[in-house]
């Protein structure tokens, strides 16, 4: 353009040479400057017309982007998330938040045998330094034309930091969990165990197996750690003592029907599930059902009292034995005489119970014993559970011995849960190892009048200050509770009279119980300082003050001062007259 | 004029461009510290994975108990040697608080609540007139305080 002007004009500007048509002589050339002149300049003008358009956009862009801030523009900063480390299988914690079962990280070494160039010479460097591995069998793996094999799974870092070294071509590792359970056995039966998969194959591992893998956050489990700790080393302890062939134990919140301690005796090392004979497997407390003896007097007393055939002050005869068929069913020994209710609880007499349950009937022991869910398996979140041994045809006989707890077998966590419905005011809650909300209702059945299980507890009271249970009493703790003493079925039929299985359930404290501990010990054979005597009495029953003693400081209960309840156990049993209202 | 616009535009330009070149640089930079923080977070999880395993092996009940076996020789506390704050007779702060309470032998100044120290045997450390704060302290070993 300046080319243009410069050329035509260069002394004058261009604006007056177009306006200036008053030179006919040069009217062409200045005509044709005149035209490229004008053609130029609305070049010009377009152009810088888009120019300006094109800044304009940019410009209210810019303005837009900087000082107006449209609305969907987050303001100021964004908070991004921390990145949370995902996990194969959640971890599994206590009440308290102890971990019991958790995956840790290892590194698994797999082969594509077909980009392996020496199978055999890989095979025997391999062998060197991880010595579980079997070279032959390595090389013929290799050598199979198969296109993945494992070689070695979950090496310590130390192997692989061995076999990163040899620097084999085809070899690869891969990111695997492995389960680990710090707490080893102590909750082997509650938390169960994993295949190399990490499959759940036991205990809460394969119940809430899809729960694990699915969701991130750790399962809470109602357990304790610190209650199962001391209720396995008693019960370890006991099983020693008394050279018997294993023992069990569970810790039952009352109130709730949480599952605080739960201990089978033989147990298993859940880290190393293939050691585990299956006699260590069986989980006692929930699987085994056994014919509970004595302890489910309990239930007995309650039937009666609570259908209103009898009450505290009334008695019955046991000053002969029972004999009925070519039965005999008489008292462990019995006092020969007429007996009063707590007496008979007291004493556990066999005879008394009979009787107390023939004034109720079979249809109503049969209807009880259903409300309580005896007759049913329980629910819990274990897979090993055990259903209940009824008796059927239910006849005359049957509701005889089961009020003395032979013929109907059910298992120590439904007879747990019984006794918690016993003592709480009545509500029948199903057990459960989840922890439950703080406060928060928990769905109950009332089974039981809140009259009669008063009176359940001032009777289990009564026989640990004047009966079979008093080597369980803890002083300031108020236990009650009942011994039970069975014999264990022979493998032909009959009773073995020296195989017993000796129990104690108990609840503390008695005016207003908390938990409910029961113990069970499998053959326990007498010793010196029991006189021989292999009784619940004598076995279970110091577990039971051993436990509690233990366990109650723990958990913050306080020891009431010694003389807040009177005992009045001596008006009871010399069944002057109802117990007193007040406690 | 127009020679002072436009060198006011350029410099302009410039300056914006080398503001924008380095809030991209800089917008660049914060996203590595990102991506490193972020990486760093998910070892640090994976550390204290482990280390929370770890902690949960070495607080075992069993090996606690063994561990104080060995150093400490702490036993459970007794039922009977728990009581109450509330049961207890007067405590320093009660005498300090209330500097007009006179002087009176012990039986006298207790709250109702501390009949429990008639228990007290005989041979215990406590004196009958002494302060009541001398009745804190734990009895002899073998002697409850019920």
């Amino acid at each position: 353009m300046i080319r243009l002007r410069r050329k035509d004009k260069p002394q004058r500007s261009p604006l007056p040479t177009v306006l200036h048509p008053a030179a006919p002589g040069r009217v062409e050339p200045p005509r044709r400057n005149n035209q490229a002149l004008e053609v130029a300049h609305n070049r010009v003008v377009l152009g810088v017309a888009l120019f300006v358009i094109a800044f304009a956009a940019l410009a209210f862009k810019l303005l837009e982007v900087v000082v107006l801030q449209p609305a969907d523009e987050p303001r100021g900063s964004r908070i991004v998330g921390a990145p949370v480390r995902a996990v194969d299988r959640a971890a599994i914690v206590d009440r308290n938040g102890h971990l019991l079962a958790t995956s840790l990280a290892t590194q698994s070494l797999y082969a594509h045998p077909h980009e392996v160039d020496d199978a055999d010479a890989d095979a025997r460097k391999l062998a060197r330094v991880l010595p579980e591995i079997n070279a032959p069998a390595l090389t013929l793996n290799l050598q199979s034309g198969r296109t993945f094999i494992w070689v070695r799974r979950k090496l310590t870092p130390q192997q692989q930091y061995e076999v990163n070294r040899l620097g084999l071509p085809g070899f690869y590792f891969r990111r695997e969990d492995q389960r680990v359970y710090p707490q080893g056995s102590l909750a082997a039966h509650v938390v169960g165990f994993t295949d190399i998969d990490n499959k759940g194959l036991g205990g809460v591992e394969l119940k809430l197996d899809d729960r694990l893998k699915t969701k991130g956050e750790p399962v809470e489990l109602s357990l304790d750690i610190r209650v199962q700790h001391v209720l396995r080393e008693e019960l370890l302890a006991a099983q020693r003592r008394f050279s018997a062939e294993g023992a069990a134990g569970l810790v039952l919140d009352a109130e709730t029907g949480e599952v605080l301690a739960l201990v089978s005796l033989p147990d298993f090392e859940p880290n190393e599930p293939a050691t585990a004979t299956p006699e260590a497997r069986f989980n006692r407390i929930t699987l085994g059902v056994y014919e509970q003896g004595s302890t489910f007097k309990l239930f007995t007393a309650a039937m009666a009292l609570d259908a209103g055939t009898t009450t505290l002050s009334r008695g019955y005869d046991a000053s002969r034995p029972i004999q009925i068929g070519r039965f005999t069913i008489s008292d462990y020994k019995g006092k020969n005489r007429w007996l009063t209710v707590p007496e008979i609880i007291v004493y556990s007499s066999n005879i008394g119970a009979v009787r107390m349950a023939l004034d109720v009937g079979t249809e109503g022991q049969k209807a009880f014993l259903k409300r309580f869910q005896m007759l049913q398996a329980p629910s819990i979140e274990l897979p090993e559970v055990g259903a209940p041994l009824v008796p059927s045809p239910w006849r005359e006989i049957n509701t005889m011995t089961i009020a003395f707890g032979h013929g109907l077998s059910v298992s120590p966590l439904q007879m747990a849960n019984g006794v918690a419905a016993l003592v709480n005011g009545g509500i029948l809650r199903p057990a459960t190892l989840l922890k439950r909300a703080p406060d928060g209702p928990v769905a109950g059945r009332q089974v039981l009048k809140a009259q009669t299980s008063e009176q359940m507890r001032t009777l289990m009271r009564l026989v640990v200050t004047q009966g079979t249970g008093k080597k369980a009493e803890v002083p300031g703790y108020f236990v009650a509770g009942k011994t039970g003493t069975a014999e264990k079925v022979g493998a032909h039929g009959g009773y073995k009279r020296k195989a017993l299985l000796s129990s104690f359930v108990g609840a503390f404290p008695a005016q207003a119980p908390r938990y409910v501990v029961l113990v069970m010990v499998d053959e326990p054979h007498g010793i010196k300082e029991t006189m021989g005597y292999a009784t619940g009495g004598w076995v279970a029953a110091p577990i039971i003050h051993q436990v509690i003693a233990r366990m109650a400081p723990l958990l913050g209960i306080e020891p009431a001062p010694l003389d807040a309840v009177p005992d009045r156990g001596g008006a009871l049993m010399a069944a002057n007259g109802r117990p007193g209202a007040g406690r | 004029m127009i020679r002072g616009m436009t060198v006011f535009w350029l410099v302009a330009a410039a300056m914006i461009v080398a503001a924008m070149f380095g809030i991209a640089y800089q917008t660049e930079e914060r996203e590595r510290e990102l991506r490193r923080l972020r990486q760093a977070i998910l070892t640090d999880q994976a550390a204290i994975h482990v280390l929370t395993a770890e902690w949960a092996y070495l607080t075992q009940p069993v090996r606690i108990q063994a561990l104080n076996a060995r150093h400490l020789h702490l036993v459970p506390v007794e039922s009977g040697r728990m009581i109450k704050p509330d049961d207890l007779p007067a405590r320093l702060g009660a005498y300090q608080a209330a500097p007009e309470l006179p002087p009176t032998p012990a039986a006298k100044a207790l709250p109702p609540g501390a009949t429990a120290l008639k228990a007290l045997p005989p041979g215990a450390t406590a004196p009958n007139d002494s302060p009541p704060l001398t009745y804190t302290r734990a009895p002899p070993r073998g002697q409850a305080v019920r």
